[in-house]
């Protein structure tokens, strides 16, 4: 059932290979096609700018998911590193790192984001950065409490007495036994940052105008709500499809890890 | 007033401070010069000192760090760059607004959300639970931003009877209100349900049913008791989503509460209001947080033995 979610994901990959051979424009415009509902010659219909919805969602897809994929992985690095290093040496340095989480979590939701992208330039990595910030503790809160439990475990401890030493301990002890929870989490992550990229673009703090992204798009299609219906049902339900792939690759992750 | 509320008083009040460094020292992250960002190509010496002044740029980090303090305690957040009025007195209308808002939402939320949750469970159809568990895990991923044009295609356009935006008629607070609730009304549901579907089993329920209490009144006295903590949790949890959500949901129907005042403030550049509106939804979230750790200890007494 799980495999559902693979679906869509999958198709907009072809896609998006498709479109980086055959070169589809996602700027080209035709005034004579403006807001035009879906038909033969565009399959999503057109924008106000008469331009094809569909290449102008493979190519949004392709700038935002570069931005998310970078920045999950980012997240997910400095997650790791400071999650293992807080459940394995505990006392102070736990206290540090984990009330450093605690203070990043007092902003709720994608508020930091908001505020990040509102005080840097808006740029490819200034949005990256805003984005990790905010990341990388799910990872690390994951990360600290298996450390913390699977360092008493037995098969560390006769690692220790075998004599290895920490480094090895950490890297081929406790690391590979904390990446099944972690990789359920990157999905979950995965999902979010889509969310919080596109509201980002929504909110006109994401990159500007002539480049395409979900959000923006979707900020565009509110206007038109009365003439254009279909602009906004298109762009609402791929953005609506891709957060629910994941969410469910996430879950059935969760369901095969757990079994 | 023992060692424990001491304890969590402090880590409180150490988090606000943090917090509002942290909004503090934002502005340190514009690029280059943020007067020359603000004043742009017209910049006449005279005003280029009076907003350094104003933005207190003009002093050493650790004199910043300390008027920093000063201010909060007197509760001075600045003047608007813009509109040269207190922050505070802008802010005010806007907390308000958006807190009825929040506690619209979330009354109608947990007014729904749970009732439905405990009634499904009740029911007991697999095919139902099946199908309420897909059009959860829906409504819980959608963003605001894409239920907000949904809700106002189907109620303001197509049956036309609640307004699009703005807030000059009463009516208009239910669409953004539905917006934010409608997630929360699903998480609600999955939460009930799930919490219910672990003590189907237990020895509390089989006790009750043995005593031949009617299952309906045992859902609805004794279980909704019993799975309240977690419920607490779920509603704590949901808020800071709820908080953030304000924000987008704000901007799409114009509703003129702390989240637009913040949008609309980054996009005209005055930071003082800025500041002041992350901060206010920080520790507005973190105070929530705050209360319903008194709320676990009056739903469970253990937490403080736990604690202690």
């Amino acid at each position: 059932m799980n495999k559902i979610g693979l679906i869509f994901p999958s198709l907009f990959f072809i896609l998006v290979v498709m479109n980086s051979f055959l070169g589809w424009d996602p700027y080209g415009m035709n005034f004579d096609l403006i807001l035009k509902p879906p038909g033969t010659s565009g399959f999503f219909g057109y924008d106000d700018y008469g331009r094809d919805i569909l290449i102008r969602l493979i190519n949004g897809f392709l700038v935002s998911f570069e931005i998310v994929v970078l920045a999950t992985s980012i997240s997910f690095l400095i997650g790791i590193c400071l999650g293992c290093i807080a459940g394995y040496f505990r006392g102070p340095v736990d206290q540090i790192i984990t009330s450093g989480m605690t203070i990043i979590q007092a902003f709720p939701g994608i508020l930091l984001i908001i505020a990040l992208a509102a005080f840097l330039e808006t740029s490819f990595w200034n949005i990256l950065v805003a984005l990790s910030v905010t990341a990388w503790i799910g990872f690390a809160r994951i990360a600290r409490s298996k450390t913390l439990s699977i360092r008493e475990s037995d098969f560390v401890k006769a690692a220790i007495l075998m004599g290895a030493d920490r480094n090895r301990i950490i890297l081929k002890h406790i690391i590979p036994n904390i990446l099944a929870p972690l990789s359920v989490e990157l999905n979950f992550t995965i999902a979010n940052l889509i969310v919080a990229e596109a509201g980002l673009a929504f909110l006109g703090l994401g990159l500007s105008s002539p480049f395409p992204s979900w959000g923006g798009m979707l900020r565009d299609s509110i206007d038109y709500l009365l003439v254009a219906p279909h602009y906004v049902i298109v762009v609402s339900l791929c953005m609506i499809l891709m957060i629910l792939s994941f969410n469910v690759i996430g879950a059935g992750l969760k369901k095969y890890i757990n079994e | 007033m023992n060692s424990y509320w001491l304890k969590v008083i402090f880590h409180y009040l150490l988090l606000i401070f943090s917090v509002y460094l942290i909004t503090f020292f934002l502005i340190r992250l514009v690029p280059g010069d943020p007067i020359d960002f603000l004043v742009g190509q017209s910049n006449f010496s005279a005003d280029v000192n009076q907003i350094k002044e104003h933005l207190g740029l003009d002093l050493s980090v650790s004199e910043q760090v300390f008027k920093a303090l000063k201010n909060l305690f007197q509760l001075d957040f600045g003047l608007s760059i813009h509109q040269n009025i207190d922050v505070l007195f802008l802010l005010k209308p806007a907390l308000v607004n958006t807190a009825l808002l929040a506690i619209l939402s979330v009354s109608m939320a947990v007014i729904i959300g749970i009732p439905l949750g405990l009634f499904i469970s009740y029911l007991n159809s697999s095919f139902l639970n099946q199908i309420t568990k897909w059009i959860n895990a829906i409504l819980i991923a959608i963003p605001s931003f894409i239920l907000a044009p949904i809700l106002i295609l189907f109620f303001a356009i197509f049956l036309d009877f609640l307004p699009v935006s703005g807030m000059e008629k009463p009516s208009s607070i239910l669409l953004p209100a539905a917006t934010l609730s409608i997630g929360f009304i699903a998480y609600l549901v999955k939460m009930t349900m799930d919490s219910t579907e672990e003590l189907k089993d237990s020895i509390l329920i089989i006790a009750a049913k043995s005593k031949g209490l009617n299952l309906s009144y045992i859902y609805f006295t004794h279980v909704i008791k019993l799975i309240s903590l977690p419920i607490v949790t779920a509603i704590g949890l949901q808020l800071g989503g709820l908080l953030s959500g304000t924000i987008i949901t704000e901007m799409i129907f114009s509703w003129n509460g702390i989240g637009k005042l913040l949008i609309d403030s980054i996009h005209q550049r005055d930071y003082p209001i800025t500041q002041a509106a992350v901060f206010f939804i920080a520790i507005s979230y973190v105070t929530i947080n705050f209360i319903l750790e008194f709320i676990y200890l009056k739903l469970d007494p253990r937490i403080k033995t736990y604690h202690e």
